[in-house]
């Protein structure tokens, strides 16, 4: 799928922005059905533009629904896909970002997210980390992304990543290296666990994670989640929006379909950074240099056993 | 080496982390109006029906459903038996009165005695399971009859235990209770409303007279719920649950129940002989394009 490559030299002061008015579509798709889901995102899309935003995020796999196993190659789009022609025209004037099943010519399906600016495709996240355990089967449905790069919009330069991308810090340290200041985190998260006090649900374990990273990585951290239900999935909602240092800026409701707008303050990017210089002294030579270590002793480790993988003892 | 103190008193302060958890009863109760919902009205539909049997399970699916739906979009169908306890009636009578559902009252004792006239040594236990699938065979002509879904009133407990018949109590469309221990359905219950006697009262299926589920199975639900939650949700390994306080005999008794019953927890298997094989690798989700 082509994408524009953008030069990386607008900076958030280069945008002179002050403020930012963001979407937050809680869409329940209609499982495996793109005509009905194209339908809505535009509809969502253009009550977005009504309501001012410059920005407006679908859930992961917004086009199709999630629970899609034997459908994946029914509901695949590419590049020329009408449907994925008409959605990325319709961000004319503003930035949408959707979920979507990609096709490649060579006919891999991807769980994908494409970043939409102006009427232009500009960048096309494909899921890197493919949940499969438990009540997840992702690995058996799609090919895992290569790639976790963040690139430039006009509003300033940003990341997106989709759901379980989210549980591997190294996505979240690439994306904070790669110089995004705002994360986007797409996701289709079913509610799991519905107790109050030590044993919480997931929704307080997304909520830990997301204030620790716009902590840690001093950037906003958006996750857009989908509602409604497929097979007995409930998915839950409560979108939020993390300011950089882990306030919650904005908190859509559990379970509630619509569009969510709410206005961020792009400069508290800066005096978060001010107050907290960590970020700078990030040292990306000497962990890359620990990190080839470790891989070389892996490698090396295995070379020793002759090449033959040890039986370990477990607990 | 384990200090047999510090041991006792980790053992003690998780059970009794288990004992002082609580459920979110405000989010699961949004949840769970919203899934009766949405899965009804995705099939194209408006109304569900459920047996109400008087106990705590069905009366906490009644009121689920009467939010969801609106009280006159769901029917509560009473199926007595000649040796049902009065009681049992009575109590499903006053969930029909405060949710304010549709009713209809189906005697079963016609049928079932004419069955049971050619079988007349036949045992309780295939009584009672005749008597619920007779009560799943109405379920499903009044769903019929009133263009709704049928709501399986099953929870979690008994569906783990097998406690349950199948093609009879554990057939329905959708089971809004059924990842929901018992012990986790007395609090919802109570939560949303459910009169207090019908909470408190002891669980039995009454398919037969002074039947009650704790004497027939021979523990409490406190007791299997404790259990099952540190061996299902915690994923704790038998010698671990032994660790923790837990007989043996108990256990063990517990694995049995949960391995020998898992055929009731899932479809029938189709042997396989093709390329594509309904259950096996023609995987459609149920709410395909729903």
């Amino acid at each position: 799928m082509p994408t524009r490559t953008a030069k990386r030299t607008r900076t958030q002061e280069g945008t002179g922005l002050r403020s930012l008015r963001l979407g937050l579509a809680q869409l329940a798709p209609r499982l495996g059905d793109v005509p009905a889901n194209l339908d809505a995102h535009l509809e969502l899309v253009e009550a977005g533009r009504g309501q001012r935003a410059s920005l407006v995020l679908f859930p992961e796999l917004s086009m199709s629904g999630y629970q899609l196993r034997d459908l994946v190659p029914d509901v695949a789009l590419q590049g020329r896909s009408p449907e994925f022609v008409r959605l990325v025209a319709a961000s004319r004037g503003l930035c949408i970002g959707f979920g979507f099943v990609e096709e490649t010519a060579d006919h891999r399906f991807y769980n994908s997210y494409a970043f939409c600016e102006d009427g232009r495709l500009v960048h096309v996240h494909r899921k890197v980390y493919l949940p499969t355990y438990g009540l997840f089967e992702e690995g058996r449905l799609y090919a895992a992304g290569e790639h976790i790069r963040a690139f430039d919009t006009h509003l300033g330069r940003m990341g997106a990543m989709l759901c379980e991308d989210l549980w591997h810090p190294s996505t979240m340290y690439i994306l904070s290296q790669d110089g995004a200041q705002l994360v986007i985190t797409a996701s289709a998260s079913p509610l799991r666990g519905a107790d109050v006090g030590e044993e919480h649900s997931n929704i307080d374990v997304w909520e830990t994670a997301l204030k620790m990273y716009s902590q840690l990585f001093g950037c906003f951290m958006v996750l857009v989640n989908r509602v409604g239900f497929e097979d007995g999935l409930s998915f839950w909602g409560g979108s939020r929006v993390m300011a950089p240092g882990g306030r919650i800026s904005f908190e859509a409701p559990l379970l509630q379909p619509g569009l969510f707008t709410c206005e961020i303050d792009w400069r508290e990017l800066r005096r978060y950074r001010v107050s907290d210089p960590t970020h700078r002294s990030e040292r990306l030579d000497l962990t890359l240099a620990e990190l080839q270590r470790i891989q070389r002793e892996r490698a090396e480790s295995y070379a020793g056993r002759g090449g033959v993988a040890g039986l370990e003892d477990g607990a | 080496m384990k200090a047999p103190g510090a041991h006792a008193a980790m053992v003690a302060r998780l059970r009794e982390g288990y004992r002082q958890r609580a459920i979110d009863t405000q989010l699961l109760r949004r949840v769970l109006v919203a899934f009766i919902r949405d899965e009804v009205q995705k099939v194209g539909l408006q109304r569900a029906v459920l047996g109400v049997s008087g106990g705590v399970d069905s009366a906490l699916v009644a009121w689920l459903a009467a939010e969801a739906l609106e009280p006159h979009n769901v029917r509560g169908v009473l199926m007595p038996y000649r040796t049902s306890d009065p009681q049992s009636s009575s109590d499903a009578e006053v969930v029909i009165q405060k949710t304010g559902i549709e009713s209809v009252r189906v005697d079963i004792t016609a049928q079932i005695d004419a069955y049971f006239g050619s079988f007349p040594e036949a045992p309780a236990v295939r009584r009672g399971n005749k008597m619920a699938r007779e009560r799943m065979s109405i379920l499903y002509d009044q769903s019929a009859e009133f263009s709704a879904l049928v709501l399986g009133t099953s929870n979690k407990t008994e569906l783990f235990l097998g406690y349950g018949t199948i093609h009879g109590d554990l057939a329905s469309a959708i089971n809004p209770i059924g990842d929901l221990y018992k012990t986790q359905v007395w609090a919802l219950a109570e939560a949303v409303g459910v009169p207090r006697r019908i909470v408190e009262k002891n669980p039995t299926a009454d398919l037969w007279a002074g039947q009650t589920d704790e004497a027939e199975l021979g523990f409490s639900y406190a007791q299997v719920d404790e259990l099952l939650h540190f061996m299902i949700e915690r994923r704790y390994r038998h010698d671990e649950l032994l660790d923790l306080g837990f007989e043996a005999g108990f256990v063990t008794r517990i694995e049995e129940l949960v391995t020998h019953s898992q055929y009731k927890r899932r479809m029938p298997l189709i042997a396989k002989v093709s390329g594509r094989s309904i259950t096996h690798d023609f995987l459609y989700p149920r709410d395909w394009k729903r």
